[in-house]
């Protein structure tokens, strides 16, 4: 093989796994779509929480990566509680552009505070995310896998397994699939249809919080801006793979992955995300629903 | 005085930004992308004055022509679909321009000049040397004056689209686009050209904004502004044509008046959206209000009893 076919492969192997992170993303978007129909444009503040809880536990105080990524889930969870108590439950009745842009509000106000935060007490102090695997990796023959890639590939493919599982061997992942369906006849069921919202939320600002638990450690780096950067990817992933449903989410945040990377490779670094942006609107005029998506856009 | 000359410029291309994206508003559809719009006028504008030597005037147009084409390209295949993929295309849009624009390098090398030698946009170090109103003689005031101009035609052609059979047929969209569609009305045809005309404003917008600041970056035109643009809508109001012109007036003024609102203002933008939403989803001001303050539709209301109502689903009862 040519040189410029090896290091087109590794490339998409590189973009293949560090997509995982935006599947993860693109998880936490596509279940509350699925649930709500309802865009959270406030997820990637899960993100950028999860990803600081990370770097505070981690570099601050030197507790070991395991607790660093519970912490980040956790702390992701209690944004994702607030942003379901204040932008959606008082809300439910109302026009679905409503939540939507208080969702938007809170992501500016969420976005700016921390920058303020960070920038009085973290500015070229904390900013580096701890990452016990960098030059780590095994060779595969000509490509190399890079370990903390890797790692997030394993992460990322457990949680889609344990997500997987709950959907679909729980009563609660009954409960969501019923709810996803219709809220009106969930309740004559007898289903509680608010903690099951509640509950949806939490689990998908924890897939946020360990996302960006993930993507700091991968790029070794705490940003405020990756909040705004994930709502990006996140978005693009799951339109790409197909709205609502978890398996398109998958498919399109690897897509993208691989999309940006090779893209960067193929023909330059500073237009990757115009290409990837051509490439979505080629998808959308091609197929609406998306890469996986079914004709009549499946929930959950 | 010339610091509050500039200010009142920049109200109005505010202005001219809230009218861009209330033009969608109008139909229902949230754009999250209007900086793109704003940054490729702003590009367009700046090149034909400072490469070809053209008009102002000529420039700026072109500015809103190409925030039209770009706006035609994001809309055509987003806007045929339903809800919110417009959105998502916009910000995925924006995000994507704004690195083209942070990248994009063309012009020829500036003669009899120390130092910076390159006209016309120059990568991640900007566009600068965007002489044209030093060049030509025109004052911060007058330069105000053009700007307001503009935002005068922008807002009266509005009043007439509210008024006229076009504004209540944008509305109906808004309302049910299904009852659209059974009534005759080609949505996506009527969604796609509120969008383009929004494209427009906002490189009109942008236009104005480079000769303004003379200088230019890919890194000016943020998804930021695109939310605050948003925000002066949907904090003022997006029931009817005042709510963009207020909220886009007080926003851009207050923090030039008050330090603290300065430093905080996007803090205080998020905190105001939520609040809206939560307690007054029509905003600022609503169409009842404007219904109370008309003078002029009070008194024909008198005369003849079904005077026209102007909702939105925004405030639906629960």
């Amino acid at each position: 093989m040519s040189d410029y076919l090896i290091d087109l492969l590794q490339t998409s192997i590189d973009g293949l796994l560090f997509g995982s992170t935006y599947a993860l993303v693109a998880i936490g978007f596509t279940v509350i779509w699925g649930l709500l129909r309802i865009l959270n444009l406030a997820h990637g503040q899960t993100v950028m929480v999860g990803m600081f809880a990370g770097m505070v536990c981690s570099t601050i105080f030197k507790l070991p990566i395991i607790v660093g990524f519970v912490a980040a889930m956790a702390a992701a969870c209690v944004v994702g509680i607030i942003v379901d108590r204040v932008c959606y439950r008082p809300l439910r009745n109302a026009h679905e552009l409503v939540p939507m842009i208080a969702t938007l509000g809170f992501w500016i106000f969420l976005e700016e505070a921390f920058i303020k935060i960070y920038f009085y007490t973290w500015f070229r102090g904390y900013m580096d995310f701890p990452n016990p695997y960098t030059f780590i990796g095994y060779d595969v023959g000509p490509i190399r896998l890079r370990l903390d890639y890797l790692i997030t590939l394993a992460v990322s493919a457990a949680l889609v397994a344990v997500l997987y599982l709950i959907v679909y061997r729980t009563r609660f992942g009954l409960a969501m699939r019923m709810v996803a369906e219709s809220h009106d006849i969930g309740y004559l069921m007898g289903v509680p249809v608010r903690r099951i919202l509640t509950g949806t939320f939490l689990l998908a600002s924890a897939y946020g919080g360990a996302a960006g638990f993930l993507i700091g450690m991968a790029s070794n780096l705490a940003s405020p801006q990756a909040g705004t950067l994930a709502v990006v990817k996140g978005l693009f992933a799951m339109i790409l793979g197909g709205s609502g449903s978890i398996a398109g989410a998958i498919v399109g945040g690897m897509t993208l992955g691989v999309l940006e990377l090779t893209g960067a490779y193929v023909v330059s670094f500073a237009y990757r995300d115009a290409i990837a942006m051509i490439i979505l609107f080629a998808v959308l005029i091609v197929r609406p629903q998306g890469i996986a998506g079914k004709a009549t856009i499946e929930r959950v | 005085m010339s610091y509050w000359y500039t200010v009142l410029t920049f109200t109005g291309i505010n202005v001219l930004l809230a009218y861009s994206v209330y033009a969608s508003y109008m139909t229902g559809q949230v754009s999250l992308g209007q900086s793109a719009f704003f940054g490729i006028g702003a590009y367009t504008a700046a090149t034909l004055t400072v490469l070809s030597g053209a008009n102002l005037f000529v420039a700026v147009i072109a500015g809103g022509a190409a925030g039209t084409i770009a706006s035609l390209f994001v809309g055509v295949p987003t806007l045929r679909l339903r809800g919110y993929y417009l959105t998502v295309a916009t910000v995925a849009f924006a995000e994507a321009i704004r690195v083209v624009l942070h990248n994009f390098r063309f012009g020829k090398p500036r003669e009899g000049a120390a130092g910076d030698t390159w006209q016309g946009p120059d990568g991640p170090v900007g566009f600068r040397h965007i002489s044209y109103l030093n060049e030509h003689n025109i004052g911060t005031f007058e330069y105000m004056s053009i700007v307001w101009c503009v935002v005068l035609v922008v807002v009266v052609v509005f009043a007439i689209l509210e008024r006229s059979r076009l504004g209540r047929v944008l509305r109906i969209i808004e309302e049910d686009q299904i009852v659209a569609k059974s009534i005759g009305i080609n949505v996506s045809f009527m969604k796609v050209g509120a969008f383009a005309f929004g494209g427009f404003l906002a490189g009109i917008g942008g236009g104005l904004y480079a000769h303004l600041m003379t200088f230019i970056s890919g890194d000016d035109f943020k998804i930021y502004l695109s939310a605050l643009v948003l925000a002066y809508v949907v904090i003022g109001g997006g029931q009817t044509m005042w709510g963009p012109l207020v909220g886009a007036v007080i926003f851009t003024l207050l923090p030039e008046v008050s330090r603290p609102v300065k430093e905080f203002r996007l803090e205080l933008f998020g905190i105001l959206m939520i609040a809206v939403m939560l307690f007054r989803p029509a905003g600022m001001i609503s169409a009842a209000n404007v219904r109370k303050w008309a003078v002029g539709r009070r008194l024909r209301a008198l005369l003849d009893r079904s005077s026209p109502r102007v909702s939105s689903p925004m405030v639906r009862e629960p």
